[in-house]
């Protein structure tokens, strides 16, 4: 394990050295998350925009949660996104192999020579828009619930990840899982939306089922609710947990039976 | 020292639906055929020992190297490397340290790096001090002509560097045991040449084992002392490489081309039993001679020939491995039908099919 | 002489139609993907009209809007398109410079091809799903509005959106022959025609300056425009200036294309591709 801490700032400038030359591709990236972002939040607005509330949510808070689910979601993008990789390409073709041969955890290997810093884009954006919606959410903002909230988006990380990596792994099985991870992963912009008011059924399966409700959209509802979000942070601890545990374990039984190629 | 004990590894193919409801019914289906690619295969390579591992294409060659270098995990039987088993995840790091791999149709290079930076990171992946490796870095640069190239991306490299380069890779933390997989495809002949010299000079420099698969028989020729040869999962031979060649012979196929056809007894007189074979083709205008390259000397035959007979056109051709598997594989047939016994080759891909419920 | 040529096209199409329906089983798990958002978007909007004190919003009921919805993302489907991603795989693995000598109108065999697709696509996705949406939106939910010759007109619709959707994508596809980032390029771009175009929320909710704009763009004719004539939303009048507005846009679409695409191909000649 400390190896692998040691190791990481190298593969890091190494991803980032081997993307130099592809500078303008990279920046086009980062616009077009921005663009895609920004047209997400102005079709909120044009959706919200047409009642005065939502039971608890106006369109100033349903923005900051907006902004609040971009974060994890960024961070998890800029380090592990070669998952995505993983879902649709890497196993069908062998890619695994070089990964192997070598006394490293190949997970890690995968996933840390690549470092997309064009999610940052993302990142910013979030930022940006929790920063500008903040003060008209009236939200009582005290220390507590801004260490709770800053604790909620750094779990979301490993919760984003788990999902992500849960999914991929299933490529082991069926070779091209780019679909079922698209699919699911899909499911997250959907917490930007009052998930507890679209049914009952929906709001379960946020919550329990693919929880995305649970580590992005509750967070913020215990903030506007008054609600303490401690429960929160101990619910994105638990689905981050649990999520790791499940897909770490999808990985460790799927690599046992990935099979290269050329056979 | 590597040790394999009746190992076997079976590959699931799905049996595939047609149309839309097809592919939903593959997912959630367990109908599937068993391919045995490897099937009950045991030996032991001490250190040291060069081994080539040969067989046709298909034949469960590079499923035996990936499940000795950690790639892959057998489905029965067992694989030591000095009495650890490289697919355990407990183990595995201790005998990855141990070993390198190359294979010919994958690179572990950065591609838009210069190669010094993916040596630096495998520097540290391997744990090799800083000392050892400037001087064996330095000393593979020296062997494998890397010089020119050490500063450029790897992708503007030629197959031929490349393939050095990789092998520099492998060779860096010293490993006890290399396996090459078909690291000579693709190459032409002069560059070919070149890089099987190259493995040779770090297999005598450092004393590493060998484990090479290959097409190319003269690539073993060069490299190894032992071959083990394998067809569809089961090994079919293993012993010395001069082994091999005294039971099927050294031989050469010399086919001219004359104008007109000739009588070619004078031949068999002045060779004798040197001279195996001779067949006409082409209404006797085109003739094969096949000699024992023990007794007789290519160059010899050809001087005769040239001297007595009004050769238009010269072919030499030497025994390939694919003759040697197809020999191997009719001697083997026939021994067990000598015994009575009637084996189908196509057992090996038996179907098998199960419906399990959910 | 023009028969001789339209055939030759015509491969292209039948090549299209081919090619989708060998590739049906991978466009029927997207397509449940998009069933997915839609429900997803349906549930959304059944939390809004709850909210709302209005029973119609932006000129929709609750039902009709469903069927926005539903059949904003069956036209998605229907009118997809390869056109761009078809041009920048041919300049970056280098095919471009043999396509230019084939005696065969480059532009004319993108169309042709995604016109092949569109059929088939129509017949496998667009008439099956569109019918039973229409008939659980009727029968089930009280969907009223919808008459047969505004349906029988959501096919010539269907057609423009396709024609816009194709000549776009040429246009957006010559800066493959500029950057090597499309996959950015592609991305944006279709958020972006996405959003213009109605599939992601309808146009009338947008404020009545944007809409007066949009009017004057290609860009309801992707998507606002087929689906709303469908719901009967649309006067005769409406109808008749909205194809009319199509038309002029398709023509000016291809001329500006045509013209970008001959300084693209010196650059080819120049570079060698």
């Amino acid at each position: 394990m400390l190896k692998e801490l040691k190791l990481y700032p190298k593969y890091v400038s190494m991803s980032l050295r081997s993307g130099l030359s592809y500078k303008a591709d990279s920046i086009i990236m980062m616009l077009s998350f921005a663009v895609t972002e920004a047209v997400s939040l102005a079709t909120i607005y044009l959706i919200v925009g047409s009642v005065p509330t939502l039971g608890v949510w106006t369109f100033q808070t349903l923005a900051f949660l907006f902004g609040f689910v971009l974060i994890p979601k960024a961070l998890d993008h800029i380090f592990t996104d070669n998952l995505w990789i993983l879902a649709y390409w890497a196993v069908r073709h062998g890619e695994l192999d070089i990964y192997m041969t070598r006394p490293l955890n190949p997970l890690y290997q995968f996933v840390a020579g690549t470092f997309k810093w064009d999610g940052i884009g993302e990142f910013i954006v979030g930022i940006v828009v929790m920063s500008v919606f903040a003060p008209m959410t009236g939200i009582v903002w005290t220390a507590s619930g801004i260490i709770g909230l800053i604790l909620c988006a750094f779990l979301g990380i490993f919760c984003f990840t788990g999902i992500k990596l849960l999914f991929a792994s299933l490529a082991f099985w069926v070779k091209n899982a780019g679909i079922f991870l698209n699919t699911v992963y899909n499911f997250a912009n959907y917490a930007k939306y009052p998930v507890r008011y679209m049914g009952k059924a929906f709001a379960s399966i946020m919550f329990f089922v693919i929880p995305f409700g649970l580590f992005l959209y509750y967070p913020v509802e215990c903030l506007i609710t008054g609600e303490s979000i401690w429960w929160a942070v101990l619910y994105s601890s638990i689905a981050a947990l649990v999520l790791m545990t499940l897909s770490l374990f999808m990985w460790h039984s799927g690599i046992k039976r990935y099979e290269s190629a050329g056979n | 020292m590597i040790e394999l004990k009746n190992v076997e590894k079976h590959f699931k193919k799905p049996i595939r639906g047609k149309g839309v409801w097809g592919m939903v019914k593959t997912l959630f289906s367990r109908k599937y055929t068993l391919v045995k690619a490897v099937d009950g295969v045991s030996f032991t390579v001490g250190d040291g020992e060069a081994v080539g591992y040969i067989g046709a294409n298909g034949a469960g060659k590079s499923t035996t190297i990936k499940m000795m270098s950690g790639i892959l995990t057998p489905t029965s039987g067992e694989i030591l490397i000095d009495g650890k088993h490289p697919y355990k995840s407990k183990e595995r790091n201790a005998v990855l340290k141990t070993i390198g791999v190359v294979f010919g149709q994958k690179t572990q290079l950065w591609y838009d790096l210069p190669l010094t930076e993916t040596y630096e990171l495998l520097r540290y992946v391997y744990d090799v001090p800083e000392a050892e490796y400037k001087k064996r870095i330095a000393e593979l640069i020296e062997l494998l002509d890397m010089k020119p190239f050490m500063d450029a991306p790897v992708r503007t490299l030629s197959l031929g560097q490349r393939m050095r380069a990789d092998l520099a890779a492998a060779m860096l933390h010293n490993p006890k045991t290399l396996f090459l997989d078909e690291p000579t495809i693709g190459l032409d002949v002069l560059v070919k040449r070149k890089l099987v010299e190259a493995i040779n000079t770090l297999k005598t420099e450092y004393g590493t084992t060998l484990i090479l698969t290959t097409h190319a028989m003269s690539d073993i020729e060069l490299l190894c002392n032992r071959v083990i040869v394998l067809d569809a999962g089961k090994i079919l031979f293993d012993g010395a490489l001069d082994e091999v060649k005294h039971m099927f012979g050294d031989k050469r196929d010399i086919t001219i081309s004359t104008k007109v056809a000739s009588d070619y007894s004078g031949v068999k007189e002045k060779f004798g039993e040197a001279v195996t074979r001779i067949a006409a083709e082409d209404d006797g205008l085109k003739t094969t001679f096949t000699i024992d390259a023990q007794k007789l000397h290519t160059s010899e035959l050809l001087n005769y020939l040239f001297a007595v007979y009004p050769v238009e056109d010269v072919k030499v051709a030497e025994t390939g491995i694919e003759q040697v598997v197809e020999k191997l594989y009719q001697n083997n047939k026939a021994d067990i039908d000598g015994i009575g016994t009637d084996e189908n080759r196509d057992d090996d891909t038996e179907e098998k099919s199960e419906e399990t419920a959910k | 002489m023009r028969a001789a040529r339209l055939k030759k096209y015509l491969i292209f199409s039948k090549s299209g139609i081919q090619t989708t329906i060998a590739y049906r089983g991978q466009i029927a798990l997207w397509f449940l993907g998009g069933i997915i958002n839609a429900v997803l978007m349906g549930l959304l909007w059944w939390a809004i009209y709850k909210f709302s004190p209005e029973p119609v919003i932006g000129g929709f009921s609750f039902q009709q809007m469903l069927m926005y919805v539903f059949l904003s993302s069956i036209v998605g489907e229907v009118t997809y398109a390869e056109t761009m991603g078809t041009i920048s795989d041919d300049v970056r693995y280098g095919l471009i410079g043999m396509r230019l000598m084939k005696p065969v109108n480059y532009r004319a065999q993108l169309a042709f091809t995604s016109f092949g697709s569109f059929v088939a696509r129509l017949f496998i996705i667009g008439v099956p799903m569109t019918l039973v949406g229409t008939l659980v939106m009727v029968f089930g939910f009280g969907l009223d509005g919808i008459l047969w010759y505004n349906v029988l007109l959501f096919v010539p619709a269907c057609i423009f959106s396709l024609l816009t959707v194709d000549a776009i994508q040429f246009l957006f596809g010559q800066l493959a022959f500029r950057t090597h980032a499309m996959f950015g390029v592609h991305s944006m771009s279709s958020v972006i025609i996405g959003f213009l175009s109605g599939a992601m929320v309808p146009l009338t909710l947008f404020p009545t300056w944007v809409q007066t704009a949009l009017l004057y763009t290609p860009f309801p004719t992707m998507t606002s425009f087929p689906v709303r004539l469908f719901l009967g939303q649309l006067g005769y009048a409406d109808i008749l200036i909205q194809f009319g507005i199509s038309a002029l846009w398709l023509i000016a679409l291809n001329v500006i294309g045509l013209l970008m695409y001959k300084t693209s191909v010196r650059k080819v000649v120049v570079f060698g591709g």
